[in-house]
């Protein structure tokens, strides 16, 4: 069956895609890019088959416009035109609509390296900035106003984390997680809290720190998957940043609290089940096209 | 060793399962172990909230892997996975020299557990590419493991990270099995 898969795909990426392509080129007297442009599909939907055609081109320059992070916009799009054969004035609506999805391609590339860049930023003790964000993590969530007693000690579990020492439980999340739980609580204090105040339920509680910790993964993995296209492609700016993957984060995390209350599970070792089962769920809804990943305390 | 390796996979069932279970306090390496294990990607591990499962084919054994969190609060929990485990394996952070009071102390419960009395267990004295880490000698000295006479027992130096070591382990859980069975 595999076999049959990998032959099937080779055939239609070797020789029938170039094939209807070109079909398609006499037919309409136009290249893939032109008709993409002039078809009318939401942008999002536009911007998504820009980039897979460019994926696919077998054109490096082409190919590159699709993973590059700190693409020069305009001339890239100078360059494609040239290469394209298309002319400016034949085509001015292509100049400005390319232009558009070519931006918002950068844009996604460059949250993902922002992304991965404070991920695989190792949390370290020795490092003030890191303790600063720490101390500045436990007086968020202790809107109180109690005092953090000690550097390491039993009150971490407080909020969530494992054991004395939080700077354990990050690991392969690295700052991107600390930087995400301090997102939440600074930007939407009051469903912060209450997430963690549902955490510490007696029945169906969780450790709020860690499970914050394991949402990033979740989050960073659909991004670098290119699972948040949907959405990302269909914000009015054109260059949406890392705040907005932080708001995903917020909405992704909120979104499980709720779902793990309602599966009203019998303990904290259903975590895993329970979070296979709310990722099926999310992946469902971020294949739909307008998918909005905003929470309603998200949307004023 | 080619030879060898085809012997004894002649010898061993190729249908035999084993139910392995992989405990030890938080942060000692346990889901990395287990993702090496798999031949899965380790970059991404976050702590293990409840627990993790996987196959794994080695040897002509089909390794059931279950690994449970390791934090405080979860370690009550630990006893629902104790029925018919073949081989427990406990994983220590051999630099994480403050705890090893800590995790002493559980292992020694460990083996006061009923379910588990007579299970073989391999220590893996974990994380041995830190330039702290404690050797395995005197891990083993420190966890009194010279004074069991019940069960069979190694310790084994490794670095899940790096996968030193951890075939190793493997080899001596499957040689373990053999002998039981």
């Amino acid at each position: 069956m595999e076999l049959f898969y990998n032959w099937w795909t080779n055939l239609y990426f070797l020789l029938l895609r170039p094939m209807l392509k070109l079909l398609f080129k006499w037919v309409t007297g136009q290249c893939e890019l032109l008709r993409i442009t002039y078809s009318n599909s939401h942008q999002a939907d536009r911007v998504k088959r820009i980039e897979t055609s460019l994926r696919l081109s077998r054109n490096i320059e082409l190919q590159k416009c699709a993973d590059n992070s700190d693409l020069d916009v305009t001339v890239s799009v100078e360059r494609i035109q040239v290469v394209k054969n298309i002319t400016p004035t034949a085509h001015p609506q292509f100049q400005v609509s390319f232009k558009d999805s070519l931006q918002r391609i950068a844009a996604y590339n460059q949250i993902i390296v922002q992304a991965e860049n404070l991920r695989k930023t190792k949390f370290s003790s020795d490092n003030e900035d890191h303790e600063e964000k720490l101390t500045k993590l436990w007086h968020l969530y202790n809107a109180d106003g109690a005092v953090l007693p000690s550097r390491v000690g039993h009150h971490w579990t407080e909020i969530g984390f494992q054991g004395d020492d939080p700077a354990t439980d990050f690991r392969g999340m690295g700052l991107l997680g600390l930087e995400q739980l301090i997102f939440f609580a600074e930007i939407y204090p009051q469903q912060a809290l209450n997430v963690l105040s549902q955490s510490r339920h007696p029945q169906f509680g969780f450790s709020f720190a860690i499970v914050g910790i394991n949402m990033t993964e979740m989050c960073v993995t659909l991004l670098n998957k290119r699972q948040f296209r949907s959405y990302i492609y269909s914000f009015e700016k054109p260059d949406p940043g890392l705040t907005d993957f932080h708001r995903i984060y917020c909405h992704i995390f909120h979104g499980f609290a709720q779902y793990w209350l309602a599966e009203r599970p019998n303990s904290i070792m259903e975590f895993g089940r329970v979070r296979e089962d709310y990722l099926q769920k999310v992946r469902t809804l971020l294949s739909a096209d307008n998918t909005l990943l905003l929470s309603e305390f998200q949307q004023s | 060793m080619g030879l060898l390796s085809l012997l004894r996979k002649l010898r061993s069932n190729p249908d035999l399962e084993l139910r392995i279970l992989l405990l030890g306090l938080d942060n000692a390496g346990k889901t990395t172990l287990l993702k090496v294990l798999a031949s899965e990607d380790i970059t991404h591990i976050t702590p293990t909230q409840g627990f993790n499962i996987k196959s794994v084919q080695s040897k002509g054994f089909k390794l059931n892997v279950w690994d449970i969190g390791g934090q405080r609060r979860i370690r009550p929990y630990w006893k629902n996975y104790f029925e018919n485990t073949d081989i427990l394996i406990y994983v220590i952070d051999s630099a994480d020299r403050k705890r090893f009071e800590e995790t002493g102390e559980e292992l020694t419960e460990l083996f006061e557990e009923e379910k588990l009395a007579g299970v073989p267990v391999l220590v893996f004295a974990n994380k041995q590419d830190l330039v702290n880490a404690a050797r395995s000698s005197e891990i083993a000295d420190g966890l009194n493991l010279n004074s069991i006479r019940d069960r069979a027992w190694q310790i084994q130096p490794c670095s899940a990270v790096t996968g030193e070591g951890v075939k190793e382990g493997i080899e001596w859980m499957t040689q373990a099995c053999n002998k039981k069975k």
